[in-house]
């Protein structure tokens, strides 16, 4: 299983570019798609599960046109939409076995094993019997990918799936997946929230302004920002100067004022030792540097 | 491809998800409630209210269906329109989306989801039928209709609707405007397309008649094929469209194209369908005008057929005739021209051994005789075919023919003959046999005669006028014994009962199935030929004439049969000679519904504490069996009269009365038929009994008084379409005749016209012949008279002035005196024709009525005299009587008086003066009466001094949809006080009971802010005191009806020398008529009297008239 995203294009009618010559390899595993808001990340994602037609440019899965195939290529997709939070008037067990009806699982006897066994899966088995509108948030999402596991999808899309989830909620969200990911599956995961890439994705691709500015793995992006992040202690009258110079990540205060972290390209006499930097540091630092530099 | 998995799956979750849905849910529970509540009463007849219309077959499929059928559509807007709307609100709807099944296998699916919710629905109301229908045990339960309703009324509209809406959602996207733009459809096409436009809007089928009857089905069903199809391929032509405009990315390459072209052909397949019915009906409008102007270009003929022999094969659903003619050259001659419905082809015309040449044109038949030497001959004409419905009543006017035949309140269909293979109805009207087509020929009903031999397939009865043979090779020959003006022929299954009274023969013809009358009359099987021979020799005392035929038949005919009424006869093809045309069942008509007559009987005779056998109770149901319909035909309309249809009061379609003398006597006239009408409607109005109109409102004779103010009837004929002055012909009809009554002055008139009338009967008399026996009968020179009666548009006008009574001795007894001075201030001499009642009404309550009514009292306790007054003459009339008058009325025929029947008040008995000089007829008096007397100035609303002014109205969107209904309903003619919706602007009104010098009427609107009113002004010629009155009849009703007697309160506004009074004044039965308002200071000049249209306590305001008394 293979994705490949040639030269994707997506112009609304007045003229904004929510995706700009994309050009995406995704292979098997977990895929995560990084980006602030409005960074076209969405619009990606529903070019991928067909939703969308895009202005230019193909996706190519397997080597097929997705646009020449989206019969095929919809019966091996799961997708779990943002905004998943309406449903009609149907129950918890009802609603999977509305998808996996149409996922193709035709024996009934099958299918109703199948949503049981989802329903465990994610913890919903309990009330399998309630109204899908009555959930809980939570259990919202967790239905939601539910419906997008069911029928065995060869490629899983999840878009933005933590926002309002509780951690503990976030993790055993998390857990599903990478379950998921030791099969021969592609999920394509788009987030705000670094977190879920770093604890899950071993690919991944950093989208902003419709473009790609970064792909490969999480540790490359790491990399990059390596030696630019910074740790030191400010007073309290400090603090002002230094978060108008610098973009500050954390604040912590303690006695004299505050412990905070830093990414810079240079620390311009402020006296502060570099840091080891995680996802999240390398996130923010090449949104305030690499992205502004190469846009210029 | 359609995947059936996907498209059963989406189906089956949308079914899920409506059937848990509360709209559904309360709108279903609402619909179900509703037709539960029908089916149980008003076809089960538990309780009071049962609907007659159940009685008829397959009503009761058919109402539910109707009912249900509207309620669901609007269903259906608001859950079609809702299914994108949520598609669209909600993101899980996508993940749904990125499913692999088609556009198709989806909305499909949701189009049936929504189906099956409705199946649901219909399954659940046509069992109810079904379950009332056998609860209630009268009729059986028509199993096939109960298939067939559903799938021709509720399926089309449902897809129609539902497809139309998901394609104005899927092009709007927005679910209110689009709730608002189909609902709007939907109310545009209830109330305003209707069935215009050759009905092909009508995709509710709420103004299609599905009415299905037992005889002949639907009788429309290729027009119902074509509709109801059409309209369901564009039904599935919009949903086609909305997979095409759904939102989702297709899923196979081609499927736009398939789409698109499955699209228009089905597109075009719908609009074809719609479009064939609508160029049949078109070609249909083309041959009535072609028909009209060959009518319209015919000349007299001096040709007469003086008798027929028809040959007729039924077979299928055709006829073929062979129908030999002996006609009569009287005059020159001259071509030949015959009419022949344009549904029968000719296909040899002969007389002798000579074939001769003919020329169709539309319906006639130009014969070319040329060869013909001889003054009397044979002609044989061959033809076949069907009727033309189209053909026949073709000077009916387009709203008359597209008026709905409501059997309250489902609609049956307008089919005037029959021609199936196992039943045929055909009338005179049909036009089966040929008849000389001269000037007016459809007017006219010469007497020929014929014999008809006709075969048809084994097992169906053949019904005819004559003497029937039905001869070993199968052929039915009929031989009248007279000859006739009409012909009908009825070929059908019936079962046949018959029993002879006073020597003819009484016939029923009943469906085989249609035996529900029977538990009704089991008692009466030795009683009914008395009840009968009661009923007819009542009615034969008071219509002067005996039945003139040997045979009556009372035939069951489809429930789709309609005729019409004409203008030149109260016959409907609904009678013929010696035969009735019943409607299928009764027609579902209240006085049809025996259970429900039956259980009146039964309730009354316990309120009056009789205890009735069975057998007493079934002698009345039969007599008001047969006195409702063919005696003394009731009419119950809900609302207003029949669209484009006459009135004529004291009338039905089936009564007997056109046996009597339109299918029995004939005048040959040269123009239209006035001295017939003038004749039949004379007798009719025997029969008659004037209705009260105690709220106002215009008899049709008063109408012709509005319309004969300005013209003359000769006028009135040649500027107007003579199509519409029916009511004309019968007003001065009766008029001409009730003339001629009063001219003979021994009072021997009606035995002798009566005697005329027996003598002339089957005969063609000449109008010279007719001319002398009136002379004759009348005592005056008739031609004389007959001309100013055509010619002359003067007419009296007749003051009545205040009537005494006195108890006066005469002899040993005590009797009554009362006099009552009239003058005549026309321009001609005028009759008055007195009705008065005396003494206590017997019997009293709804019993005495109800026997007065079917003629079960033996003799009417009224007294009915009339006089000539002439023109200028003052007169008192004078009446002795034996008790005291309850009620007088007065007739005043065509006089300026409107209402031209009115009832006469008298003052309180005079019991002190029983010496007076009483007399008993006309006297004449020196006292000329005087509408006002000199010292007073009496203003109405008639006269030009007297002003309205309206404002504010339709303020609100209830008084716009009042003044839209009050546009709808009424002309600017006088009607009739509405009590439950008073008109917003001032309305006239005309009754008995409003003031007026000649036209008593008044103005009326529903209360109002007191911006709109009605002035009076008076010019005041001596300067002084006056007393002022307002005139307020005493008229009451209506909503807030409060215990018997409602004060109203009237707002009036003087304007005097010393200022503006404002006056309030309680209006009470006690405190009516010339209501006093004070006494004021007027100096000469302009005085003005003002009634506001404000109240508190009344609904309505009724302005009629003010008078300035000088002191």
């Amino acid at each position: 299983m293979k994705i490949e995203i040639k030269d994707l294009s997506q112009v609304y009618k007045n003229d904004f570019r929510a995706l700009d010559k994309v050009n995406l390899e995704i292979n098997p595993g977990m895929f995560g798609l990084l980006g602030p808001n409005g960074a076209g990340k969405s619009t990606l994602m529903r070019v991928l599960v067909t939703l969308l037609k895009p202005s230019h440019g193909e996706v190519y899965v397997n080597g097929d046109a997705l646009s020449k195939n989206r019969g095929e290529i919809r019966s091996y997709l799961g997708y779990l939409p943002q905004d998943f939070r309406f449903f009609s008037k149907l129950r918890t067990w009802e609603f999977l076995d509305y998808a996996a009806s149409l996922a193709g699982i035709h024996n009934k006897k099958k299918r109703l094993a199948e949503v049981d066994d989802l329903l465990e899966q994610v913890g919903l088995f309990d009330v399998r019997n309630r109204f899908a509108n009555k959930l809980s948030g939570g259990m919202k999402r967790r239905l939601g990918i539910a419906q997008a596991l069911v029928g065995d999808p060869k490629i899983v899309v999840v878009d933005e799936p933590t926002t309002g989830l509780d951690p503990e909620e976030r993790i055993r969200f998390r857990n599903i997946l990478s379950n998921l990911s030791q099969k021969e599956v592609i999920i394509i995961l788009s987030t705000h929230i670094v977190g879920d890439i770093s604890s899950t994705c071993s690919q991944m691709a950093l989208l902003n302004g419709g473009q790609v500015h970064f792909t490969g793995s999480p540790e490359q992006f790491v990399k990059q920002s390596k030696g630019h992040v910074f740790k030191t202690s400010v007073t309290f009258d400090e603090m002002k100067t230094i978060s108008e110079a610098y973009p500050v990540i954390t604040s912590v205060p303690d006695a004299g004022g505050y412990e905070v972290e830093f990414v810079a390209d240079n620390v311009n006499g402020w006296k502060a030792s570099a840091i080891d930097p995680n996802l999240e540091h390398a996130y923010v630092y090449f949104m305030e540097y690499l992205a502004n530099t190469k846009k210029a | 491809m359609i995947s059936l998995f996907n498209v059963r799956t989406v189906s089956r979750f949308e079914s899920k998800t409506l059937l848990r849905s509360w709209f559904f849910r309360i709108f279903a529970g609402v619909g179900f409630f509703f037709l539960l509540m029908f089916n149980m009463f008003a076809v089960a007849a538990i309780g009071d209210g049962a609907w007659p219309g159940r009685l008829v077959p397959s009503a009761v499929p058919y109402f539910n269906m109707w009912m249900l059928n509207i309620a669901q559509a609007i269903i259906a807007v608001f859950l079609s329109a809702d299914f994108l709307g949520r598609d669209k609100k909600l993101d899980t709807t996508e993940a749904f989306y990125v499913r692999s099944m088609s556009n198709m296998d989806y909305v499909i699916g949701k189009t049936i989801g929504i189906m099956k919710v409705f199946l649901v629905l219909n399954v659940i109301v046509l069992f109810l039928g079904i379950l009332f229908t056998l609860i209630g045990n009268e009729v059986p339960v028509n199993w096939t209709s109960f298939l067939i309703y559903p799938l021709l009324i509720s399926l089309p509209t449902l897809v129609f609707v539902l497809g139309l809406s998901f394609f104005v959602m899927t092009l709007i996207r927005n679910q209110a405007i689009t709730f608002v733009l189909m609902l709007g459809f939907i109310a545009l096409s209830l109330f305003y397309i209707r069935n215009k436009w050759f009905g092909i809007f009508d995709f509710l089928g709420f103004f299609t008649p599905f009415m299905r009857s037992d005889f002949t089905g639907f009788g429309n069903e290729s027009d119902l094929l074509f509709i109801r199809l059409g309209i369901l391929l564009l039904g599935v032509v919009f949903i086609l469209a909305t997979v095409w405009r759904l939102p989702r990315l297709e899923q196979q390459k081609y499927s736009k194209v398939t789409l698109v072209v499955s699209m228009s052909i089905m597109f075009s397949a719908g609009i074809g369908l719609l479009l064939l019915k609508a160029n049949r009906d078109y070609g249909n409008t083309q041959l009535r005008v072609e028909i009209n102007t060959l009518n319209e270009g015919l000349k007299d003929s001096p040709y007469k057929i003086k008798a027929y022999d028809v040959d007729l094969k039924h077979s299928e659903k055709s006829i073929a005739c062979i129908a030999t003619l002996n006609l009569e050259l009287e005059d020159k001659k001259n071509e030949l021209v015959l009419a022949l419905n344009p549904g029968l082809k000719v296909s040899k015309i002969s007389s002798g051994t000579n074939q001769l040449q003919f020329e169709r044109k539309g319906h006639l038949i130009i014969v070319k005789t040329s060869l013909v030497q001889s003054q009397s001959f044979d002609l044989k004409i061959e033809y076949d075919g069907q009727i033309n419905d189209m053909a026949m009543y073709p000077e009916v006017d387009e709203e008359a023919l597209l008026s709905l035949n409501r059997l309250d309140p489902i609609l049956a269909n307008k089919q005037f003959s029959f021609i199936n293979p196992n039943y045929v109805l055909l009338t005179r009207e049909a036009n089966w046999y040929p008849v000389v087509a001269s000037k007016l020929y459809w007017t006219r009903y010469p007497f020929t005669e014929m014999n008809l031999n006709v075969s048809t397939k084994n097992g169906l009865t053949v019904i005819s006028q004559g003497n029937v043979v039905e001869s070993d090779n199968g052929v039915w020959q009929f031989s009248p014994e007279q000859k006739l003006n009409a012909y009908s022929l009825v070929i059908g299954q019936y079962d046949h009962l018959r029993t002879t009274v006073d020597s003819i023969e009484f016939n029923l013809y009943h469906h085989k199935k249609h035996d529900f009358f029977k538990p009704y009359f089991t008692e009466l099987s030795d009683t009914a030929s008395h009840i009968i021979k009661g009923i007819k020799d009542d009615f034969e005392r008071k219509l002067g004439v005996k039945y003139p035929f040997k045979r009556f038949s009372v035939i069951e005919s489809p429930i789709n049969m309609y005729s019409y009424l004409r203008n030149w006869s109260l016959a409907t093809e609904s009678v013929m000679p010696e035969m009735v045309l019943f409607p299928e069942s009764g027609g579902g008509t209240w006085q049809n519904d025996l259970s429900r007559k039956k259980e009146r009987i039964e309730d009354r005779s316990k309120d009056n504490n009789e205890d009735k056998s069975e057998k007493e109770v079934q002698v009345e149901v039969l007599k008001s069996y047969i006195g409702d319909n063919f005696i003394k035909p009731q009419r119950f309309f809900f609302g207003r009269r029949q669209d484009g249809e006459r009135s004529v009061e004291n009338w039905g379609r089936y009564q007997v009365f056109p046996n009597y003398f339109t299918y029995s006597n004939s005048v040959e006239e040269d123009g239209y038929p006035l001295l017939t009408i003038a004749m039949e409607n004379y007798l009719h109005k025997r029969l008659s009994e004037t209705q009260r109109r105690g709220l106002g409102g215009l008899s049709p004779n008063d109408e012709v008084i509005l319309k004969l103010r300005e013209k003359s009837l000769a006028d009135l004929i040649k500027d107007e379409d003579v199509n519409t002055l029916g009511n004309v012909f019968a007003s001065k009809g009766s008029q001409l005749l009730s003339n001629l009554k009063v001219n003979n002055e021994e009072g021997s008139f009606d035995t002798d016209l009566d005697e005329m009338i027996s003598e002339s009967r089957f005969k063609n008399v000449s109008l010279s012949e007719f001319s002398i026996t009136m002379d004759e009968l009348a005592q005056t020179d008739f031609s004389n008279l007959y001309g100013s009666w055509l010619n002359d548009q003067d007419i009296p006008a007749f003051l009545f002035g205040s009537i005494n009574v006195w108890e006066v001795k005469e002899g040993n007894r005590i009797r009554y005196f009362m006099k009552v001075p009239v003058s005549n201030h026309g321009e001609v001499d005028g009759i008055l024709s007195f009705t008065i009642r005396e003494g206590q009404r017997r019997g009293g309550g709804r019993g005495g009525r109800f026997r007065s009514r079917f003629g079960m009292d033996g003799d009417d306790d009224s007294n009915n005299q009339s006089f000539v007054i002439k023109k200028g003459e003052t007169s008192d009339i004078g009446f002795m009587l034996d008790d005291l008058p309850r009620e007088v009325q007065v007739e005043t025929y065509l006089a300026k008086n409107i209402p031209s029947s009115q009832r006469l008040e008298t003052n309180d008995v005079i019991t002190d003066q029983k010496k007076i000089k009483y007399f008993e007829g006309k006297s004449p008096s020196n006292t000329r009466l005087k509408h006002s007397e000199d010292f007073e100035i009496i203003v109405d609303n008639e006269d030009e001094s007297c002003t309205l002014v309206n404002t504010g109205e339709s303020r609100t969107i209830k008084d716009w949809w009042a003044s839209k209904q009050n546009q709808d309903e009424e002309s600017d003619t006088y009607g009739m006080i509405r009590f439950w919706n008073p008109p917003v602007k001032w309305k006239p009104v005309a009754g008995q009971d409003f003031y007026g010098e000649y036209l008593k009427s008044a103005f009326y609107k529903r209360k109002g802010s007191g911006a709109g009113y009605v002035s009076w002004k008076a010019s005041i010629e001596d300067t002084g005191n006056y007393d002022v009155y307002a005139y307020v009849p005493d008229i009451r009703g209506g909503r807030r009806r409060k215990g018997g007697n409602s004060e109203r309160d009237y707002h009036y506004t003087v304007y005097h020398d010393d200022g503006v009074e404002e006056i309030e004044t309680a209006i009470t039965s006690e405190n009516s008529g010339w209501v006093y308002l004070g006494e004021f200071y007027f100096s000469d000049g302009e005085a003005e009297v003002r009634l506001s249209d404000t109240s508190t306590k009344s609904e309505y305001i009724i302005a009629d008239a003010v008078k300035w008394v000088k002191k």
